[in-house]
């Protein structure tokens, strides 16, 4: 049975996804998608991925929000930037059917993987043994400074290269 | 209907819909949130599939790809301001210097 919370953040999910596209002016699609990344983080906060939730509210609906809302503010765009849907167009009738289809061809992939080749055994981080090592953080710092460390040690590496060159790409030039 | 099966559905959904932003919308701006909400499907699928299979690596994975898209999405903007500067507009129609 679906827990009723889970069900209702769905429904407001997918409501604000919708707007996101269909609103008009940037800022308007900004603030849905701080809502709808929200009430993600809620829906990873019940079915037990507390780390991700706390990921999820702090650098999505956080930072990343935080630098489009300022990048909004920056460019200072007027009415004829919102770049409209055409709706006089057939491509945006085409993009709409093709989008919709491959919403359910993902949907009926992803409901029918079990019976493919039957389930896959399952690994041993049940919630009752999650609980018993000490939490979701616990087990997640576990394995990820255990059979991971050297990712870990890459995405810092990423990050420096990322604000080298996104300081340099803003930067205004001088001569 | 289940838990998972919900957000299975959810997630194939918010890509889909990540995918329709991309295609339909004119302005960058709009079409970088449309990535970010490719990449948060893709994350609750990562996260539905190791909640079924009893998984701590779904979520590890799902660590990664949030921290990507942060670096990802502050190049965007800063990529954006850039086009903003020499075009004086953020609208793809606007910018076809490499169309010939």
């Amino acid at each position: 049975m679906v827990n009723p919370v889970i069900a209702i953040l769905s429904l407001v999910i997918a409501i604000l996804s919708l707007t996101m596209i269909f609103v008009k002016s940037p800022i308007s699609s900004a603030i849905s998608l701080v809502g709808l990344m929200l009430a993600l983080g809620g829906i990873y906060a019940l079915i037990g991925a507390h780390f991700v939730a706390a990921l999820q509210v702090i650098i999505y609906a956080g930072a990343v929000m935080v630098l489009f809302v300022f990048s909004i503010m920056l460019l200072n765009m007027n009415e004829e930037e919102a770049g409209e849907i055409d709706y006089h167009s057939w491509k945006t009738y085409a993009g709409l059917g093709v989008s919709l289809g491959l919403t359910g061809l993902f949907a009926i992939t992803f409901i029918n993987w079990a019976q493919e080749k039957g389930l896959p055994v399952p690994d041993i981080y049940t919630l009752e043994k999650i609980r018993e090592i000490g939490g979701n953080v616990v087990a997640v710092s576990g394995v990820l400074f255990s059979q991971s460390y050297v990712q870990f040690e890459l995405i810092s590496l990423l990050l420096l290269v990322a604000i080298a060159g996104a300081l340099v790409l803003a930067k205004r030039k001088v001569d | 209907m289940d838990t998972g099966t919900l957000l299975h559905i959810l997630s194939a959904w918010l890509f889909c819909m990540g995918l329709l932003a991309l295609v339909l919308r004119r302005n960058t701006l709009v079409m970088l949130m449309g990535i970010e909400l490719m990449l948060n499907g893709v994350n609750l699928s990562f996260v539905t599939f190791a909640h079924e299979l009893a998984q701590i690596s779904g979520q590890l994975q799902v660590f990664f790809i949030i921290t990507i898209a942060a670096a990802e999405s502050a190049v965007g903007l800063s990529i954006l301001v850039n086009v903003y500067r020499n075009f004086g507009s953020i609208k793809t129609d606007r910018t076809k210097t490499l169309r010939g």
